[in-house]
């Protein structure tokens, strides 16, 4: 399988549940900007459904799908560290979105 | 009034730093050293900067005094550097700035480098030395751009240094170009080096293999390793003074600012001020809290692109491994 001949493709979705939506929201926003890599061929894709954040992973190469996967994780615990420190999000929606 | 905090990860240094228009209210910085003869690998570099950016922040919060509600703008360093370091640094930045509810900046690595120099020496137009282990340029700003007037055409001369380091096996703390330049003070005997300045371009990689190939033999031969810092440095850094001095007389400046962290580099300073006094002109340097990679340049820039009016679409918060120093806007200088 983990090869790039193999022209299967592998799906993975992962659910992770958050304490609200809100901060569902912020880990979403955050995850969503950075693109994965061209040459591994995954594609990530993202959503928050309540307080869950939803992840889908399609791909034909099984070692591109981890890489993407793991550092979606590693992420996911540092975003979660960070609010740990900093506390929950002071307004119940971002307002800076749109700014340029 | 307007305060700005600063994330910087682009390399091995982990910066965060707080700034209050012109008053400074924090600048903390972790490096991640590799073991001698190693360079740092991004894999490595982001898992040490997410094992401590954390603690970082805590660290550059508290010493600032201030509280989050009265952060304006929340600035990373959107590129050029290292992928993986870059992300992880611009993860947190992203959370921050949705956590307090605050608008979120990218800034150039090169640019708050080049703020954090005028900001720190008062230098108004200088011809810019940005000398550090990723990049070599020299720059000047010429209608709201900072022009690229001469650059490596392959490796930084902060690699080359770096590089030949790990061929003595020197050690990397605090940083590899420091242990080069104290053992370059010992060196008495000079090696002629190959000299490549191409125009306004200088390589430094030729020089390198020149070394690597040869150090175990010119050590035999009776050169000690200080004799070889000593003849890299001076052959380095020559060819950057010659590249400065010749940008400097085209511009019709008075002033040269070394900034990045070779920029500390005392032996470099001095050889620029020799050349500026020769000129008439003034020399602007500044030590390695400000011109080593750190937090508070990026806030420094990230500051002035935000008094200016800049502001960035939430899609546009990425991060880039290329992003050219002429690329920016520079819409906060008036003249």
């Amino acid at each position: 399988m983990d090869n790039n001949e193999s022209e299967d493709v592998l799906t993975l979705s992962v659910e992770i549940p958050f304490p609200n939506s809100r901060i569902a929201e912020v880990v979403l926003n955050t995850l969503i900007v950075d693109s994965e890599p061209k040459r591994g061929g995954t594609i990530k894709t993202l959503k928050v459904i309540d307080n869950k954040l939803i992840g889908y992973f399609v791909g034909t190469n099984i070692s591109s799908v981890r890489v993407s996967v793991n550092s979606f994780f590693e992420n996911i615990h540092l975003i979660s560290e960070t609010i740990q420190l900093l506390g929950e999000p002071v307004s119940e929606k971002y307002s800076h979105f749109e700014n340029a | 009034m307007v305060i700005a905090i600063g994330f910087e990860g682009s390399a091995n240094k982990l910066g965060i730093g707080i700034i209050e228009d012109d008053k400074i209210l924090s600048n903390c910085r972790r490096t991640y050293i590799s073991p001698p003869g190693e360079g740092f690998m991004p894999k490595e570099t982001a898992l040490h900067h997410r094992q401590n950016i954390l603690a970082v922040l805590k660290q550059a919060l508290d010493e600032s005094g201030i509280k989050p509600e009265e952060i304006d703008v929340v600035c990373y360093t959107k590129g050029p550097g290292m992928g993986a370091p870059l992300a992880c640094v611009a993860v947190v930045a992203r959370t921050v700035a949705q956590i307090w509810n605050k608008p979120l900046l990218g800034v150039n690595h090169c640019i708050g480098h080049i703020e954090m120099g005028r900001f720190i020496t008062g230098a108004d137009n200088p011809i810019v030395l940005y000398v550090s282990g990723g990049n070599t340029q020299i720059i000047a700003y010429s209608r709201k751009k900072y022009r690229i007037f001469g650059e490596t055409i392959d490796i930084a001369v902060g690699n080359c240094l770096d590089r030949f380091a790990r061929v003595l096996k020197l050690s990397n703390a605090p940083s590899p170009g420091f242990n080069i330049e104290q053992m370059a003070k010992k060196g008495t005997k000079y090696l002629p080096l190959p000299y490549c300045v191409k125009g306004m371009d200088v390589s430094f990689s030729g020089i390198l293999t020149y070394m690597e190939e040869r150090s175990k033999k010119l050590i035999k031969e009776g050169f000690t390793p200080e004799d070889l810092c000593y003849s890299l440095q001076e052959t380095v850094f020559a060819m950057l003074v010659e590249t400065t001095e010749r940008a400097l007389a085209h511009v019709g400046s008075k002033e040269v600012l070394i900034v990045g962290g070779v920029g500390c580099n005392l032996r470099l300073q001095e050889m620029m001020r020799i050349m500026c006094k020769e000129r008439g002109a003034k020399i602007f340097a500044t030590d390695e809290r400000f011109c080593i990679d750190n937090g508070l340049m990026i806030a420094r820039a990230g500051l002035e692109m935000f008094k200016s009016g800049s502001r960035m679409k939430w899609e546009d918060c990425g991060i880039t491994q290329r992003f050219r120093t002429d690329d920016v806007d520079v819409i906060w200088r008036k003249d």
